[in-house]
């Protein structure tokens, strides 16, 4: 149940992954890869990514969860992160998942940053999947990188209002956010992104997973334009992982985690 | 530097990631533990333990980062046993599981709140603890302590708001139970469950006595009870804890380490730290049996 951890891709700088088998019967041949978001979201969403993985295991689908490079347990320095890097990594893993299991039908499932890099590699680069989750995708860079401006001050009890831009931590040389550093590349990389401007469709299927805001109605439109069929998960708890509270206590939602199986599953 | 991830402990319910130095032979036979902090899985808050270990490593330590039963990626135990007993099995384990892969006997264990909570109570039973590196552990306001910490409130409204703000962001296992704001007392300056003062002190005081050099870091969460490092020894004046005790107070750090500086500054103390545990002249169970015979 607790799944497999090895190391996978460059022997260099692996990347840190576990694997949950399927329980039941079923097909064999399907699997779901699991992309978490970024840093302080990625330590609030860590039981629930397995949770959710043990939950997908139990109804059949083979799993993969995992580290992006210089994130969690896989190798790089934090510094080191790219949003480049982590789209590769994420092709990597998909073949990984493909190879373990034999699984054809693969769906990816991405929250936060990770939904957002599911959607854009899933658009330029099509590949036959079976579906998309994407549970409180960023969809527009600038705000983000605000948001984690704001959620740093908040972490050190600041002001959040005279706060416009990361703080420098300058004997380092970087930006820091939550306790996390975000090097100029990736700072960059995220001023930049957007996901209103893509221009193919990701996947025939997607499940957007989160509050019905203005910039969630923006995706689901755009997607829809683009041919993408799709539903939409609002359960009030969907968004509850992202919390301080999370840190201190079990936050999951559960509600949310079964509907996310049991759509996935109706996937054909 | 090299990372090999580990399944030990019972039925390896256990997960745990070993980082070893690259070809060579671990300084001074000394390893490093690092321990969950509140329910936080392995790499710790802002995955401060991977850095910890990683950083350790590249001075020739190797450092197992791991999770408690029930916690990240370790499976629960399946037993009745209490948590803190819990994890001082657990933490055996893993000192069980440093010697197996890296022969190191001798362990430096990290650990914050909650952390620090179980490796002091595992020091207790396991000598191969040789130094304990506790971030926000048990504290024991004194009256000077609260004047103080008052005083700074009142000059600094927004230092008062800070500080309540964050007290409530402790990662704490437990639900709150309220301190007394008033008056130097017996019990511990928060809501964790901590034994009584004199308790703390006494074990304290055997684990030092037995050869396990001990520094205690307090950040600025833990200012309501301690805000100045000479305040500890004089709240603790009944017992001689010699110079393996080294106190410190960080005041203008936060309790998870937030700000790259602190991680920074603490990787540093680490540095040092080990190099002081490593100038040990013994192991501590050598150590252990002569206290025992001059006991006898």
């Amino acid at each position: 149940m607790s799944g497999l951890a090895f190391h996978f891709c460059d022997s260099s700088n692996p990347l840190f992954g576990i694997y949950h088998r399927p329980e039941t019967g079923g097909p064999g041949n399907r699997a779901v890869l699991l992309c978490p978001p970024f840093g302080q979201e990625e330590i609030r969403s860590n039981r629930i990514f397995r949770l959710l993985a043990e939950q997908l295991a139990r109804s059949g689908f083979h799993v993969l969860r995992f580290d992006y490079f210089a994130t969690g347990d896989s190798m790089g320095d934090c510094e080191q992160a790219t949003l480049e890097q982590w789209s590769k990594d994420i092709i990597a893993a998909h073949d990984e998942l493909k190879d373990m299991s034999g699984a054809n039908r693969v769906t990816w499932l991405g929250l936060g940053l990770g939904a957002t890099l599911v959607a854009s590699i899933a658009a330029r680069r099509e590949r036959g999947l079976a579906g998309l989750v994407l549970w409180d995708a960023v969809t527009n860079g600038k705000a983000y990188l605000a948001d984690l401006a704001r959620g740093h001050a908040k972490m050190l009890g600041e002001d959040m209002a005279v706060v416009d831009a990361l703080p420098v931590a300058a004997e380092l040389g970087v930006r820091e956010a939550m306790g996390f550093e975000i090097s100029a590349t990736l700072a960059d990389e995220l001023m930049a992104l957007r996901l209103d401007d893509i221009d193919r469709r990701p996947a025939r299927k997607a499940l957007v997973v989160g509050q019905r805001d203005a910039a969630q109605v923006a995706l689901v439109d755009r997607l829809g334009d683009l041919g993408v069929k799709l539903e939409w998960c609002e359960d009030e708890e969907a968004s509850s992982w992202n919390s301080e509270s999370a840190l201190n206590a079990f936050v999951v939602p559960a509600a949310t985690i079964r509907t996310i199986t049991a759509t996935v599953g109706g996937w054909r | 530097m090299m990372e090999r991830i580990q399944r030990f402990g019972d039925n390896d319910r256990l997960l745990g990631i070993l980082t070893e130095p690259a070809g060579q032979k671990p300084v001074g036979d000394i390893a490093v533990l690092l321990l969950n902090a509140g329910i936080i899985h392995r790499i710790g808050p802002h995955r401060l333990n991977v850095k910890l270990a990683r950083h350790a490593a590249s001075s020739g330590y190797p450092a197992l980062r791991f999770d408690l039963s029930g916690l990240g990626d370790s499976a629960p135990a399946g037993l009745s046993n209490d948590f803190a007993d819990q994890a001082v099995s657990d933490i055996a384990a893993a000192l069980d599981c440093i010697e197996q892969q890296t022969g190191c006997r001798r362990v430096v264990g990290v650990g914050l709140c909650s952390g620090a909570d179980n490796l002091f109570n595992a020091a207790g039973s396991d000598p191969r603890l040789c130094g304990l590196m506790l971030l926000d552990p048990y504290a024991y306001a004194s009256f000077t302590a609260k004047v103080m910490f008052l005083a700074q409130c009142a000059s600094n409204a927004g230092h008062w708001k800070r500080l309540a703000f964050k007290m409530g962001q402790r990662l704490r296992p437990f639900p709150a139970s309220g301190a007394d704001e008033t008056a130097e007392t017996e019990a511990s300056d928060d809501d964790r469950d901590a034994p009584p003062r004199l308790e703390f002190g006494a074990r304290l005081l055997e684990i030092v006595r037995r050869g396990t050099r001990v520094s205690l870091i307090y950040t600025e969460n833990s200012s309501s009870a301690i805000n100045a490092a000479g305040q500890f020894r004089r709240r603790f004046r009944e017992f001689d804890f010699g110079d393996s005790l080294e106190v410190s107070v960080y005041s203008d750090v936060d309790h998870t380490f937030t700000r790259l500086s602190s991680q920074h500054r603490l990787m540093g103390e680490l540095d040092r730290f080990l190099d002081r545990c490593r100038s040990m002249s013994r192991e501590p169970a050598a150590a252990a049996e002569d206290r025992a015979q001059i006991d006898a």
